[in-house]
Order: structure tokens, then sequence, then C-alpha cells
């Protein structure tokens, strides 16, 4: 294990890790993707392949308390820049 | 210089611009700059209706910061060579 | 006093006898009594002229003529060059004056010819025309009558007749003993009186000078038009000329901008107007000389006729020239211009100071002093006329034609100014910066851009450009890589269309930064190498160690446990000459199997771990690209082979990487490890697969070999293969297209990787590692799915060849035993998937209901299994042939039926799925035509 841990020394080092692999980004303005991470660089703008955006759509309409529904909607990309003053984090998929 | 470096080798090419105001601009990638400040050439807006005000609007210049997001051709992207191009520019940044 | 022999004096007596007795003439102390008479007069030698003009020039002259009034403008300032114009004409009027006081006073000594009265008093005479000519212009100014003027005059040089008698009265013995007071206020009243009148006389002469000095200057601007037909035309053009160069070179800065001392500009700009105004100076002083020539001539002639007329008699003067009658001023006048006309258009030059003259006559009361002076001046106009012998014709046309001339050169003159001014109001902002200021901005610009390393920071855009090229398969030029500057600084793209000039530019610009930039850097290198490593040492070396701490051990010894990964001899596959062919086929597949493996197998001092995790995995892989990218750069820094010394260093460097290559990836890890293996959990990932190619370029034949038996003897730990039924769902779920993709970069990657080594592979390896894979792998779970088929197909297909080739090759010929050995392996392979042949089909695994219409995938799907019982019939004896036949009869038949009934989507179809039927049944020596339905 020692060889392995002295591989990672920072965050980013996390994140190259994930090259190549699927991920799961968080970005401001409720918005989520998944795809296959290829390209990131210090300032966490990501190239994203086959990705999938979610967006959140709170409706504060239903009830009067502040439940309301959350309705999504889904877009599907095939190569995709983010740039990453909009980037909250990556991380691998939530595995089920 | 990575990300600009992948905006180099896709001038002339078409691609769809988000800005953070939800405005979407597909036109034909004219040139780009350090910060990512881009040109395009022979614009037209996603949805026209609600932003009649570019209608006339046939060549533009965006400020890099207000970019969401920026949707590239795949088949002009090597994501294998991308994928290397991070993981140099990951070295060179953990000697820096 | 007495060396030099001269009488000794006693100062203490003189001034004794001084004091005690006035003054006595036979003192020896001179007495200086100015102006007295016993003054030696030496001063009278000297030749002292212009003193007249001191007054005026030191001031207190009273009034000043608009001339000299130097407070105000004396032109209206429209253009620079009126600017200058009026300066230089202050100037040359400034000039003129001691140039004409001066004349009269050269002209003295330099007529002898002249009657003896002509001295500086007879210019003043009443019997000089040229006398004449200036009271006549005060006395148009003011009313006095000229006779009055006389009188100033007259006493003046009586006055100065006085004044030089005083003075030249020597050595008179006047026996006044005058006070030194006395003496000074004496001269003072002479003084003053002498001074009232030179005041007066200079007043005279002022106005007459300003009236000379106008109608000269009224004449020298009609000169500049007429003279410069042919002279200043070529002056404008050398102007023009020079001014066009500057505009080359340095451009006058525009006026509005402020003198910046800084400003290299300005120094330029003043020097220009500098020279332009000296230029100009020149040539108006050249012109002056010239008028100023001209004028001394028509004096002498004037002065000539003059003595003419007065010792002729006017009467026989007028009718031997039939001059009209003079008597009635009109006529004068007429004639006066006729004169005029005519001499200026023979002489504009000489007929210049006769005109104003001419104009002024008109003022004139009868006079026959004028009247003298008029003939005089008509003789010497015929005079004139007849010394060029010109006739009146050709003088009009002539004049005419310097009319012409003149309009002509005025309307070019304006065209010239207005475009002058055009240019100069578009280029007023020009020439703020230097070409060295703005080279100096560039270098910054470009420096911030250059790199040393194009690949350090723009590599992905150079690569692509290579690929890109190389795709094209355009020559790649000197350099693969792309030096900034063709990129056009800012990201214009590969692509550019008309930069060519452009390009060349920048690439100088950029050679000049980079060296400027390397050499900057380098510097900065030595600097700091001075700085630390000269010093270091010099002292001598001190120790680095605390001597808190125990003293250092000399033997230090690792209480680690022994490596877990023994060395082990490379795996060859041993084959046993006493091996028994009466041994079980499994038993001898098995035994090839673990002796192909060799020592890997193994178990003693195994260390059983845990399969790798995914971090693990990830982590191990990242360090394998980074060494992967460290020997790709490696590779194109690779010196020329000429080069010993750096080849060697390369290629240590380069084993080196390999080395390291090596042992991250893993293979030499014992088998039984873990399970999966370190090395296929490496694979696992898509990165995994895709980064195999690249490394095993690097790698020898034999690591290869090694790496392909631990392949095929994990095989089944793959992935892929664990993951393969996935495929059969056919369902649309993501974890389908992952198995989908990772199936594709395995076949992609992996496999056409160990393509080549077992191309070239012996038949004793392929049967090993056949027998391998038997040995340890389901093998009817690994024919179903594809990487696993590829295998086989890829085994079955290289043995093919090398028996097609063994009776051509020499080299390789395999021997009975071996190929004895073969078809042992062969018969057990066909054993175990003998039940599953139609399995093998992925339709048939998964049938697919396919609409009407629409072409069936499976048969794409199904093509490489059709390959591969093709390549097993040609290995098949009769027997097995058999067997395939009776397992595959109904499907074979199916795809017949269907063909020839047309049940077919497409032509693409039905030719696929002939293709496959016809490629097995050519394989039994069979056809599908022979097929009888």
């Amino acid at each position: 294990m020692d060889p392995s841990a002295s591989g990672i020394q920072e965050p980013f080092d996390l994140i190259r890790l994930s090259l190549s692999e699927r991920v799961f980004v968080k970005l401001r303005g409720d918005r989520e993707l998944t795809g296959i991470l290829h390209a990131y660089d210090g300032h966490m703008n990501l190239i994203l392949s086959d990705v999938e955006e979610t967006i959140m759509i709170v409706d504060t309409e239903g009830a009067p308390d502040g439940q309301g529904t959350v309705n999504v909607a889904k877009r599907r990309m095939e190569m995709l820049f983010v740039r990453g003053d909009g980037v909250i984090l990556v991380s691998p998929p939530s595995r089920t | 210089m990575l990300i600009f470096s992948v905006f180099k080798t896709l001038t002339d090419q078409q691609v769809t611009v988000e800005l953070k105001n939800d405005l979407s601009i597909t036109g034909v990638l004219k040139s780009v700059d350090q910060f990512l400040n881009i040109r395009l050439d022979n614009i037209k807006v996603s949805d026209e209706a609600r932003h009649p005000h570019m209608m006339a609007v046939k060549n533009c210049f965006i400020r890099g910061s207000v970019v969401r997001y920026v949707q590239l051709p795949a088949e002009h992207v090597d994501t294998q060579l991308l994928e290397d191009a991070t993981r140099r520019e990951a070295v060179s940044q953990a000697k820096r | 006093m007495s060396f030099f022999g001269l009488q000794q004096t006693d100062l203490e007596q003189d001034k004794r006898k001084f004091l005690e007795s006035g003054l006595h003439e036979s003192e020896d102390v001179a007495v200086y009594t100015w102006g007295e008479d016993s003054y030696d007069g030496l001063g009278d030698a000297l030749q002292e002229g212009g003193d007249e003009l001191n007054d005026e020039t030191f001031g207190g002259s009273g009034a000043v003529g608009k001339d000299f009034d130097f407070s105000n403008p004396a032109l209206p300032e429209d253009k620079r060059v009126s600017h200058d114009a009026p300066q230089v004409k202050r100037e040359q009027s400034v000039d003129k004056e001691p140039h004409q006081h001066q004349q009269p006073s050269s002209l003295r000594p330099s007529q002898p010819s002249r009657s003896t009265a002509h001295s500086l008093e007879a210019i003043w005479d009443d019997k000089s025309p040229f006398s004449v000519l200036p009271r006549m212009n005060s006395t148009s100014r003011a009313s006095p009558a000229p006779s009055a003027k006389f009188s100033p005059f007259a006493s003046e040089t009586f006055s100065n007749a006085g004044q030089q008698s005083v003075l030249h009265k020597s050595n008179q013995p006047q026996p006044r003993v005058r006070t030194l007071q006395e003496i000074e206020a004496e001269m003072l009243q002479q003084r003053s009186a002498a001074q009232r009148q030179q005041e007066v006389l200079l007043q005279q002469r002022h106005h007459e000078e300003e009236h000379i000095r106008l109608a000269q200057e009224q004449e020298l601007q009609r000169q500049q038009r007429i003279y410069q037909q042919e002279q200043q035309q070529l002056q404008i053009h050398r102007l023009l000329q020079q001014q066009r160069e500057q505009q080359q070179h340095m451009r006058t800065p525009p006026p509005r901008m402020l003198p910046v001392s800084q400003s290299p500009r300005f120094l330029e700009h003043q020097r220009q107007i500098l020279l332009l105004q000296q230029q100009q100076e020149q040539q108006q002083q050249q012109r002056l000389q010239e008028l100023q020539e001209q004028l001394r001539f028509e004096e002498i002639e004037r002065q000539m006729v003059a003595q003419m007329t007065l010792q002729q008699n006017p009467n026989q003067y007028a009718s031997r020239r039939a001059v009209p009658n003079l008597t009635s001023p009109e006529n004068q006048v007429l004639q006066h211009q006729q004169l005029q006309r005519r001499q200026r258009s023979q002489s504009p030059v000489t007929g210049s100071n006769i005109t104003p003259i001419q104009d002024n006559m008109s003022y004139l009361p009868q006079n026959i002093q004028l009247q003298q002076r008029l003939l005089s001046e008509m003789t010497q106009a015929e005079y004139m006329r007849d010394i060029q012998g010109a006739s009146q014709a050709e003088q009009e046309a002539l004049r005419a034609e310097a009319m012409r001339k003149i309009v002509e050169a005025e309307k070019m003159e304006e065209k010239r100014r207005r475009k002058a001014a055009k240019i100069a109001h578009m280029a007023r902002y020009n020439d703020l910066m230097t070409q060295s200021d703005k080279d100096f901005i560039t270098r910054i610009q470009v420096s911030q851009l250059v790199t040393q390393d194009p690949y350090a920071d723009d590599f992905y855009a150079q690569v692509y450009g290579a690929i890109l090229r190389s795709r094209m398969g355009l020559q790649s030029q000197d350099e693969r890589v792309i030096k900034f500057g063709s990129g056009g600084g800012i990201g214009l793209g590969l692509a550019q269309k008309g930069g060519n000039r452009r390009p060349n530019a920048m690439q100088r610009m950029e050679q000049q930064v980079e060296r400027i930039v390397s050499n900057a850097r380098k510097r900065e290198e030595e600097k700091g190498l001075h700085s630390l490593h000269s010093l270091q040492g010099a002292l001598g070396k001190t120790s680095g160690r605390s001597y808190k701490a125990a003293p250092r051990q000399l033997l230090q010894v690792d209480a680690s446990n022994p490596s877990a990964s023994p060395t082990i001899s490379p795996a060859h596959a041993h084959i046993s000459k006493s091996s028994n062919i009466n041994e079980s086929a499994a038993k001898e597949a098995a035994k090839l199997g673990r002796e192909a493996l060799g020592t890997a197998a193994d178990t003693d001092n195994l260390v059983r771990k845990e399969p790798l995790t995914q971090r693990e995995v990830l982590i191990i892989l990242e360090r394998l690209y980074d060494i992967v990218l460290r020997v790709e750069q490696l590779r194109r820094d690779q010196p020329l082979p000429e080069d010993d010394e750096s080849s060697r260093e390369w290629q240590k460097e380069y084993d080196s990487l390999v080395d390291e290559l090596w042992v991250e990836l893993r293979v030499m890890v014992p088998l039984e490890t873990s399970h999966p293996h370190p090395f296929i959990s490496l694979l696992t990932p898509t990165k995994g697969k895709k980064i195999l190619p690249r490394l095993t370029r690097h790698l020898s034949s034999e690591r290869m070999l090694t790496l392909l038996t631990l392949l095929v003897a994990c095989f089944s730990q793959l992935d892929v293969i664990r993951q393969a039924s996935v495929l059969d769902s056919n369902e649309d779920s993501r974890e389908h297209a992952d198995v989908e993709r990772q199936t594709q970069a395995f076949l992609g990657s992996v496999m056409q990787s160990i393509l080549p080594h077992v191309s070239n592979a012996s038949l004793r390896l392929v049967t090993g590692l056949l027998g391998l894979l038997l040995d340890r792998s389901n093998i009817a779970a690994i024919a179903q799915s594809k990487p696993g088929l590829a295998l086989l197909t890829l085994f079955l297909s290289r043995v093919e060849v090398i028996k097609q080739t063994s009776g051509s090759e020499l080299a390789e010929i395999p021997s009975s035993e071996e190929q004895l050995q073969w078809q042992t392996m062969f018969d057990h392979l066909f054993e175990l998937l003998a039940p599953y042949f139609i399995y093998l089909f992925p339709s048939t695994r998964a049938p697919i209901v396919v609409p009407p219409g629409h072409s069936n995938p499976a048969d794409i799907a199904d093509q490489p299994v059709w390959q591969f019982l093709a390549a097993l019939a040609l290995h098949a004896v009769i027997e097995q042939h058999q067997v395939l036949v009776t397992s595959l009869r109904e499907k074979v038949l199916d795809i017949i039926l269907s063909v020839n009934k047309g049940w077919v989507a497409s032509e693409e179809e039905r030719q696929t799925k002939l293709a496959n039927v016809n490629l097995f049944l050519h394989a039994l020596g069979l056809d599908s035509s022979q097929v009888a339905l």
C-alpha cells in the first residue's frame, strides 16, 4: 500500500485518478452532470464526453409550507467543455 | 494553457456556447485567447424568441468568464490526447 | 624703468608738482583733453563707420517704425511658412540695413572715378540724384518742403564738418586750460547738438529707408513669384523631396504635440525646423545678395547716367531721344509706367528698383532735377533695351508667357499646399511611438506567449496538428513541432489562408524573443549557480547532522520482509522429452500449461494479497501513464545515432524508464498472488486497456512473451470475460454500454498489442498457450465471449499459417513432435467445445426479434463465430467435421433458406449471410450451393 499511498498528494491528484472514468460533477445553479472525464486544469475547467446534464427545478408552489416538487430536466451532450468557475465538486459516480 | 490549446485546434468548427444567463449561441469558432474569450461568426441563437435583440447580430465576441458550457464536436476531439495533455499539465503544475 | 632706458620719474615729485602748480603744458603727464587741440588726432584716423545707428540699435531713438517693431507680429500667422517668412523678412530687412549703409561706404572707396568732391558728404549733396531720393520719400509723408530738408542736411554736414574740423584742428596752440569738467560740458553740448542733428537725420533716413525697404519688400515678393519660375521651382522640388524623405523616415510630429523632452521626435522636429529655416534663410540671403549687387550696379549706372545728363544739355538730350512732352506730369507718369513694364519684362530685377522710385515720382512737384532724373532713367531703360536687343513683340510674348508660368506655378503650389494640408491633418497623430517603442511592446507581448518548449504549454495543439497532418498524409516538415507563430499568436487555429508574410515576421520576432528569453534564463541560472554552488563547500564541508541524536549507524540492517516477488527466471515453454503420449490429453494440456508458466506458478514464497482496489489500480495506472509519457517524450528527443555520447546516455535513460514500466506493470508478480492478478486488475479500467499497446511498444519480445503468457493464464479473470453475459441481454442499460465499450477497448487495444507476437510465435508456443488456456479457464465461457473467441481464432489461424508456410520456410519447420502435440491440443479443444458450438452464436444465445424489413444485426455479430468455426474446421479431421456439421446443420440450413427464399431485408444482408455460411462450408470443403433444399 505504501507506494500507492504516495501517489495522491493533493486533491487534484484525486481528480486525476478519475481521468477516462465516469465522474459526477455538481455545478452551480442546481445542475449536475455525469460524464467521462477527459481533461481538466487548475481552474477546474473540464472536458467531458457522453454527458448527461440534470437541472433541478424546484417548484415551490405545490404547498405553502415550502415543500415543493422537484422537477428535473435532462440533456445529453456528446462532448462538453465546462468552465471551472461553475464547478462545485467532482466525484466518482455514486455506486449503487 | 491546456484548454486554450484545445480550443485552438477547434477553430473553424461549429460549437454551441451556453452562457451563464442561459443564452445559447451556436456559431463557428473563429478565435480564442488565453482567457478563453471566444469569437464566433455566423451566430444563431438557440431560442430566438426569448432573445430577440440578437437577431441582427452576425458575429460576436464573448468574454470567457460568462461562459458556462461549450458543446464541442466529438469527432474533432482526441480524447486520448486530451488525457495525455492533462497528465502533462498536472505534472508540470505539480513541479511548480 | 631705468632698464628700459626711460627717464626715471619720481612719482612723488610729480604729484607734488601737480597739486601745487596747475597744469602746465610742459608737464610730462598727459592730460586727457578729449576734443582738445592737444589731442593727437589718433581718434580721427580710426575708420569707424556705422555709428550713426548706435542710438537706434541701443535704444532711445524715439518712435520705432513698423519694421523694427518686434513686439507685434508683422504678418497674420496662417501658415508655418508664413511664420518663418516674416521672420526671415525681418531678418532680411535688418540684414539689409547695415548692408545698405555699408553700401555707400563701400561704394565710396570703390569709386575712384568719381570726382573728388564725392566724399561722405557728397552723397548728401544736392547734386546727387541719390540724395534727392530719400528726401522725396520723407517728403511724401511729412509736409515740410524739400527745401527745408536741405538745411538739416546742410547743417548736419556743416556740423559734421565742424566736428571734423574741430577734430582736425590739430596741435593748434590754444592756451585754454580748461578743467575736465568744463571740457566735458563742452563736449556734451556739442555732442547733444550733434546727436540731435543726427537723430533728425537718422529719422529722415529711417523714413527713406523704410520706403525703400517697403518698396523693395514688395518687389521682393513680386520677384519671388517671377524670379522663382525657374529657380524656386527647383527649390520647391528639392524641398518636397526632402520633406518626402523626411516623411519616410521621420515624420514631422503634429503641431499640437507638446514638446516632450524624452521624445526623440521633438528633437528631430526642431532640427528639421532649423534646417528649413536655415535653408530658407540661405535662399533669401542669396537673393538678397543678388539684389544688392543689382542695386549697386543700378547705382553705378544711375550715377554714370546722372553724370552724363549733368554734363549734357538736357534739351539736346530730349530732342535726341525724341521723348514726348515732359512737362505734363501725367505723360511722365504714363511714360514711367511704360518704362516700368518694359523694364520688368526685360530684366525684372533691374527694373524693380527703378519702379518704386518712379511710382513715387507721381507725387513730385515739377522739378528740373526730376526731369533730369526721369530722362536719365529713360536713357537707362533704352540703354538696357539696346543691350538686350529684344523687340517689343517678343517682350510682350515673353511677358505673357511669364504671366502664364506664374499662374501655373501658383496653381501647382496651391494644389500641393492643399494636399500637404490634408495629409498633415490625417497624420496629425502619427509617430507618437517610434519604431523602437513599438518593437519593445511587441517583444514583451511575444515573450509572454513564446515558450521554450512548445510541448510544455501547447501539447495538445502540437500533437493534434501532427496527427492531423499524418492522417492527411502530408509530409511532416523539418520539425514536427509547430513553432509558435504559425498559430498566429492568438488562437486562430491551424488553418491559415493568406498569412504568408506575417509568419515570417512573427518567426523572426519569435526567434529573437526566444534567444532573449533563453539568454535571460541562462543568466538567471548562472546567477543562481554562482551564488550557491560556487560558495558551497568553499569553507569546507560542515557536518549535516545534529549532534543531539545518536551517532549514525554504520550498518543499517533493514528488518524488512523478504521481497514478495521472488525473482523468477523467464518462463520457458519447457517441454520435457519424456512426455508420455499415452497420457490423457487433459493432463497433457495441464502439464504443458504449467511448464509454459515455468516457475511462475510456484507457490513457494507466495504472499497472498487482496486484489488491488480500484483506487490502487487507478494510482498505478496514472503512474504508468506518467512513465509512458516520459518515454514518449524521450523518444521524441532521441538524439541522432551519429552522436555516440548522447546516444548512449539516451539509451541508458530509455532502458531505465522501460524497466520502471515493467515493474509497474506487475507482470512478474506471482500468479496466485491475488485473484484477479494485479496485472489483470490493471487491465480492468478502460484506460488500463488503452495504455497497453503504448506500453508494449517499448517492451522486448521476451518480456512480451511473459506478458502474453500471463494474460492467457489469467484470461478468465478479465472483466470482459466475466461480464460477457451482460452483452447477451441486449438491453439499453448503462452497464451494457459500459461492457460494450470495455470489450471494444479490449479488442482494439489489448488484442492488437499481442497480435504481432502471436503472429510470430512458434508452434510450440501456441500449443503451450492453448494448453494454458484450456487448463486454467473454462473454455466454453471463454469461447462465448468476444475476446475469448478472438483469441482462439488468433491461435488457430496462426497455426494454420505455420502449417501452410512450413513448406517454404526453412527456418521454422515444426518437428513432428510438435505437430503431434498441437493436434492433441486441438482435439482437446474441440472436445471441450463441441457441445457448445451452437451456443457460440450470439443470435442463438439471445434471439433477437427483428421486425420485418429491418436488417438483422445478428449476422454481423455472428460473423466472428463463423470465422472461428471455419478456422476450427481447417484443423479438424473427418470425424470432427462430422461433429461440426451435425451441430450446425440446422443453423446453416436456416440461413441458406432465408437467403434463397428472400427473407432478407437487403442485398447486403443476403451477402453477409451467404458469406458467413460459405466461409464455414468452404473450410469443410463444401459450398452452400451444394446444399439441396
